[in-house]
């Protein structure tokens, strides 16, 4: 039976626990059950489904996903494909999806027992300037249906290769530490489009550690090199430093010691390079992804702007940004949804 | 034991004191337990039935909780009245209780009485007379007389001191106009009037001051109120409390902690007031972009759900809700082109728990909810307990107003 002497003593101890529970919630004031970067998605794609549709069974992971900017200049189309490479138990899937809602417009499968070309795919991208080359097979934007065709090329593990010009030559990029000379070193390969070795260029950049990383590397310009620069991203063990070299049409690299940004925090080996800065992705007791804009006067840098990741951020993994600063890829593991978001900035 | 002498009676005072010897009321309120007798008697022939009788109740009061009884060694005019003599008693002795027995013989008949004062206010609390042949049948006869009045006594051993008799109508005050107010609750109220006005004032009774009195307010649609009060010796109206109406349907708007863009309604229809209801309610906000720079995401949620309230009277002021129900909730992602995705989400809203301080018309709540989600492809949610972004449970809080 309840009194109304129960009552007056239920009052003051509802109201003590509702006070402590805010109280103990100032945290929470921001949060509601779906996630922070819920405004920026552009469209989704349901990846379990895709890996179903390219036949290699349930997915375990997925690898890679590259934006691939494309306008056709025969007819000016844009042809731009959001390529994603996923692991299922049963093989290997490239896919393309249309940007605009990311439906899949087109699949390869290496499957074992399958069609024999495509065990040359693999989930390394690299954009050229007629399609994109994934693994070992290179593909031509203009006719996504089209076979692929076998690439010569290698790509060395610790590098990034650009491919830029026409006929296309390749640039192999790498940064590390040259025991020789003990000096950390930027070193860009030239190869032309039969993959032979035309140049070698290296220059000296100043790291405050040997340790390190390539993490990224883009080339912003003309494709001649005659007004461009080259950009690279390299980590230590806890920071991420942004190096930019002037390009030159007959050197590659302008002469001069290349420009340098950072430390920029990190706590994840995931940094990339936009054309608006770099970005890092951090996980403290929060998760955030940071942007650095690009300012090469300084010596320190600090965040021109956060992104605070909210949700089930352990199951979250930030694939790629878009070289442009335009778009950018997260997967959500549990759901094994892809999602396409414009940035924030 | 002191024997008086010269009347054809004896007088027996037994007092029985409690924790200490109160010299006043308030002292007398707290007293404790002891006792004493004094014993006088004549002639000399009831004097053996006097000595029964006093044996007889110092040991009734002990077996009744009382402290040992002790005689009362002062001597006493027997020719005064009991209520004179257990005055004289108390007052010298300071003893709560005073047990005066008088005892004499009428031919053969022996003629007994026992009374039992209290301090406090002189009041009587037990009494019983008998006669009876004067033998030995008798003594059977004394032990049940002291039985019984030790026993009655021991029934008021917790009484407090009568206030003094209103000498006012008692008023009452009211926002219920054409509330019926009665004295007293249940069957055995007494109906008085009813409030015409905002007051109605009481006919005359004799209550006393500082007692508690219960006026039962009733009206049609209304929960029965019973307001207990102690009324002063100076005529201040009595407020009644404004009654509570029975709920039927009440309206909430409000607002959720992490949705503060937007706006929560709710419905809810009482099967049984204030106890059972369903509850229907729509929240719309819209989530914006942390870092700017893109269109908020526009949210809907429909609720769907059965509630009640939990432990309280129901007409109570502080309330406890919970209920359970299903969430639906659509969600439009806006991209540069214009409206881009649409989601739903459909989730076992598992327990909502408000709490919620009423007002006749109106009452204020936060709840608390847990829901889980079925992780349904068209939605953004996985399979499992909605997680806010730092909370495992969504708080809402706001007003109702209720009819």
């Amino acid at each position: 039976m309840v009194t109304s002497r129960s009552v007056a003593a239920l009052v003051p101890a509802t109201l003590l626990a509702l006070t402590a529970f805010l109280a103990s919630s100032c945290d929470w004031l921001s949060g509601d059950i779906f996630p922070s970067w819920l405004p920026y998605v552009e469209a989704r794609a349901d990846l379990a489904a895709t890996a179903t549709e390219a036949g290699i069974g349930p997915l375990r992971s997925l690898d890679t996903v590259e934006f691939v900017n494309f306008i056709d200049p025969a007819d000016d189309v844009d042809k731009s494909k959001i390529l994603a490479y996923l692991k299922g138990l049963n093989g290997e899937a490239l896919v393309a999806f249309e940007p605009a809602g990311m439906a899949a417009s087109e699949n390869w499968a290496r499957i074992p027992g399958s069609i024999p070309l495509y065990n040359g795919l693999g989930s390394r991208i690299i954009q050229t300037p007629t399609g994109f080359i994934a693994g070992q097979l290179s593909f031509s934007m203009d006719d996504l249906t089209a076979d692929p065709v076998p690439w010569a090329g290698g790509i060395p593990m610790d590098s990034i290769v650009l491919a830029m010009g026409s006929p296309v030559n390749y640039y192999v990029i790498r940064a590390g530490y040259d025991t020789t000379v003990m000096d950390n070193q930027f070193k860009i390969q030239v190869y032309d489009n039969a993959f032979a070795l035309e140049i070698t260029e290296v220059r000296s950049i100043d790291l405050p550690d040997t340790t390190k990383y390539l993490v990224d590397a883009q080339y912003y310009g003309n494709a001649d090199l005659s007004a461009g620069m080259f950009r690279i991203l390299v980590r230590t063990e806890t920071a991420v430093y942004a190096f930019s070299l002037k390009s030159d049409a007959s050197f590659i690299i302008a002469a001069g010691d290349p420009e340098s940004m950072g430390p920029m925090p990190m706590s994840e080996s995931r940094a990339w390079l936009t054309a608006d800065g770099v970005v890092t992705m951090n996980r403290s007791s929060e998760t955030y992804l940071a942007r650095y804009a690009y300012d090469w006067t300084v010596a320190k840098t600090t965040p021109t702007d956060l992104l605070q990741i909210t949700g089930d951020t352990e199951a979250y993994q930030i694939m790629s940004f878009d070289p442009s600063g335009s778009w950018w890829y997260l997967y959500d593991q549990l759901t094994q949804h892809l999602y396409a978001l414009r940035t924030w900035w | 034991m002191i024997k008086f002498s010269g009347r054809a009676f004896s007088v027996l005072l037994l007092a029985a004191v409690f924790l200490g010897t109160p010299s006043g009321r308030a002292e007398a309120q707290t007293a404790g337990d002891s006792a004493a007798i004094v014993f006088a008697s004549y002639p000399e022939a009831a004097a053996s039935f006097a000595d029964t009788l006093v044996a007889a109740m110092i040991r009734e009061l002990g077996d009744a909780g009382f402290s040992p009884a002790s005689a009362y060694d002062n001597r006493l005019d027997a020719t005064l009245p009991d209520s004179e003599l257990a005055g004289a008693a108390l007052a010298e002795s300071k003893v709560r209780w005073a047990a005066v027995v008088r005892c004499s013989i009428d031919n053969r008949r022996v003629l007994w009485r026992i009374s039992v004062y209290d301090a406090l206010d002189g009041a009587l609390v037990a009494s019983d007379a008998r006669a009876a042949f004067a033998g030995l049948s008798a003594l059977p006869l004394m032990d049940e007389s002291a039985t019984l009045v030790a026993e009655a006594a021991a029934a008021l051993r917790g009484r407090t001191a009568p206030g003094a008799s209103l000498e006012y109508r008692i008023r009452f005050s009211s926002p219920d106009d054409g509330a019926a107010v009665a004295f007293g609750s249940g069957s055995s109220s007494r109906l008085i009037g009813t409030i015409v006005e905002g007051g109605l004032v009481a006919p005359y009774a004799a209550f006393e001051s500082e007692v508690a009195i219960v006026a039962t307010v009733s009206k049609d649609g209304y929960w029965t109120h019973a307001h207990t009060f102690k009324p002063g010796l100076t005529d201040e109206p009595v407020t009644l409390p404004a009654l509570m109406p029975r709920t039927r349907h009440s309206l909430s708007a409000g607002t959720t902690i992490g949705r503060l863009v937007g706006l929560a309604a709710d419905y809810r229809y009482h099967i049984a007031s204030d106890s059972v209801f369903l509850r229907g309610s729509d929240q719309v906000w819209f989530q914006l972009a942390p870092g700017g720079g893109s269109p908020a995401t526009l949210h809907d949620e429909l609720r769907l759900g059965l509630g009640a309230y939990l432990f309280l009277p129901r007409p109570s002021r502080f309330r406890i809700a919970a209920g359970t129900g299903l969430s639906g909730i659509a969600s439009v992602v806006q991209s540069d082109t214009g409206p881009g995705g649409l989601y739903f989400d459909l989730s076992l809203d598992a327990v909502w728990i408000s709490y919620e301080w009423h007002l006749p018309k109106v009452a204020f709540f936060v709840e608390q909810r847990a829901a889980y989600s079925f992780g349904i492809d068209s939605g953004l949610l996985r399979r499992g307990w909605w997680q806010a972004a730092h909370a495992p449970m969504l708080l809402t809080a706001g007003a109702m107003i209720k009819w």
